[in-house]
């Protein structure tokens, strides 16, 4: 082998050495450099793990209070409906008590017998919710029957009237009063009684306990459905008022007549 | 406060009414006994709103909603036609007539407080 392969292969050698090393360093370099970040990674992950830890806590903690707010908002608005409801109930209360002060009011400031009778017919028009409306009254020594007002419904109706026979009869004999309601239903007694057929209510019309007359109410005006509480209270009160105001009124024109500048001093 | 003409033959109706409207507090009520004074209350009080009967001696309610609507000086005021008369053909002729809304007898106060609402609440 001659000198010039011989250094030429050296040089070789001490080239590869070289170039090999400066591979390892930077393979060392990078290895280090990817440890490192390594370790920052771990670091971050670690931290971001926490983090979302924390962050489930907070969440579960918000889901408890979102629940806690929902239950809380279901109670309130229970009771707000509740108070509405009682609301409802007050405007309906008073509204009743008003129509009750109306009518007595009404029927006590009318001033002779007819415009009580007005006055029964707007009540039952305008506070019951019929257009269907007979007044009758009773004659005690007699037992006659004489038809006082018929609204709606043909006077000649209640021309076989018969105290004590039938709903209108038995109210004026017995003073026993008839509001129709659902289980009232039909009853073939009552059909057979001309004056008695599609009757509503009747009630006796009472003076001092005694009963001077009835109220008979018809048919309905389509859009009430049936009588309510109120309107029983209603008729409750005319029976126990419209009598009264019918005997005063009647009485009147001789209390004014006998009175001091009335139509008797002449 | 608002001002309400009520018109109403009866006067079981208009003192319901008017109960019904007072108690409210929120509304000061006028009251005429027929159409004709109905129309000439309307005219000379200029009220907000008006509650009126449709059956009522010398002129019916749907006539009076017509005159209203034909004078310039009060063809702006709502106007609730109260009727015994629910059916859907007394309703169209009270719309036809120029009325706002309806009520039926007997008139329930808090139904009509909230129809007096949405007119002019």
């Amino acid at each position: 082998m001659d000198v010039d392969s011989e250094k030429a292969r050296f040089d070789f050698v001490r080239r590869v050495q070289r170039e090999t090393r400066v591979c390892i360093d930077r393979a060392i370099r990078e290895s280090d450099r990817l440890r490192a970040l390594l370790e920052s990674s771990e670091f971050e992950r670690d931290r971001l793990e926490k983090q979302l830890a924390a962050a489930c806590d907070e969440r579960d903690l918000l889901g408890q209070e979102v629940d806690r707010l929902r239950s809380s908002l279901r109670a309130m608005e229970a009771e707000n409906e509740a108070m509405l409801e009682g609301y409802a109930n007050f405007e309906a209360q008073t509204t009743n008590l008003a129509n009750l002060y109306v009518a007595t009011y009404r029927l006590h400031g009318a001033g002779d017998r007819d415009e009580v009778l007005d006055v029964i017919e707007e009540i039952v028009a305008n506070l019951i919710g019929s257009e269907e409306v007979a007044v009758l009254g009773l004659d005690p020594a007699t037992a006659r029957v004489s038809v006082l007002r018929a609204a709606g419904v043909d006077p000649s109706t209640f021309e076989g009237v018969v105290p004590g026979v039938g709903r209108i009869g038995r109210a004026l004999a017995f003073g026993q009063a008839f509001v129709r309601s659902e289980e009232s239903g039909t009853d073939a007694a009552a059909m057979a009684i001309s004056e008695d057929r599609g009757l509503s209510a009747c009630i006796p019309l009472r003076v001092c306990g005694g009963v001077v007359g009835a109220l008979a109410i018809y048919g309905l005006l389509p859009q009430k459905p049936g009588l309510e509480p109120i309107d029983h209270e209603l008729l409750a009160l005319l029976g126990e008022q419209a009598g009264v105001a019918l005997y005063t009124a009647s009485m009147l024109p001789d209390v004014i007549h006998a009175a001091p500048g009335g139509g008797g001093a002449g | 406060m608002k001002k309400i003409l009520l018109v109403d033959d009866s006067k079981v109706a208009l003192l319901s009414e008017r109960l019904v409207l007072e108690r409210s507090g929120l509304y000061k009520v006028v009251v005429a006994a027929d159409g004709d004074e109905g129309l000439e209350l309307a005219s000379a009080e200029m009220p907000d709103l008006i509650v009126m009967d449709v059956i009522m001696p010398t002129m019916t309610g749907f006539e009076v909603c017509r005159a209203l609507r034909a004078n310039p000086q009060t063809r702006h005021i709502p106007v609730v036609l109260v009727t015994t008369r629910g059916e859907p053909c007394n309703v169209e002729e009270g719309y036809e007539s120029g009325c706002n809304d309806y009520a039926t007898k007997p008139v329930d106060g808090p139904e009509l407080l909230r129809k007096i609402e949405n007119l002019i609440g």
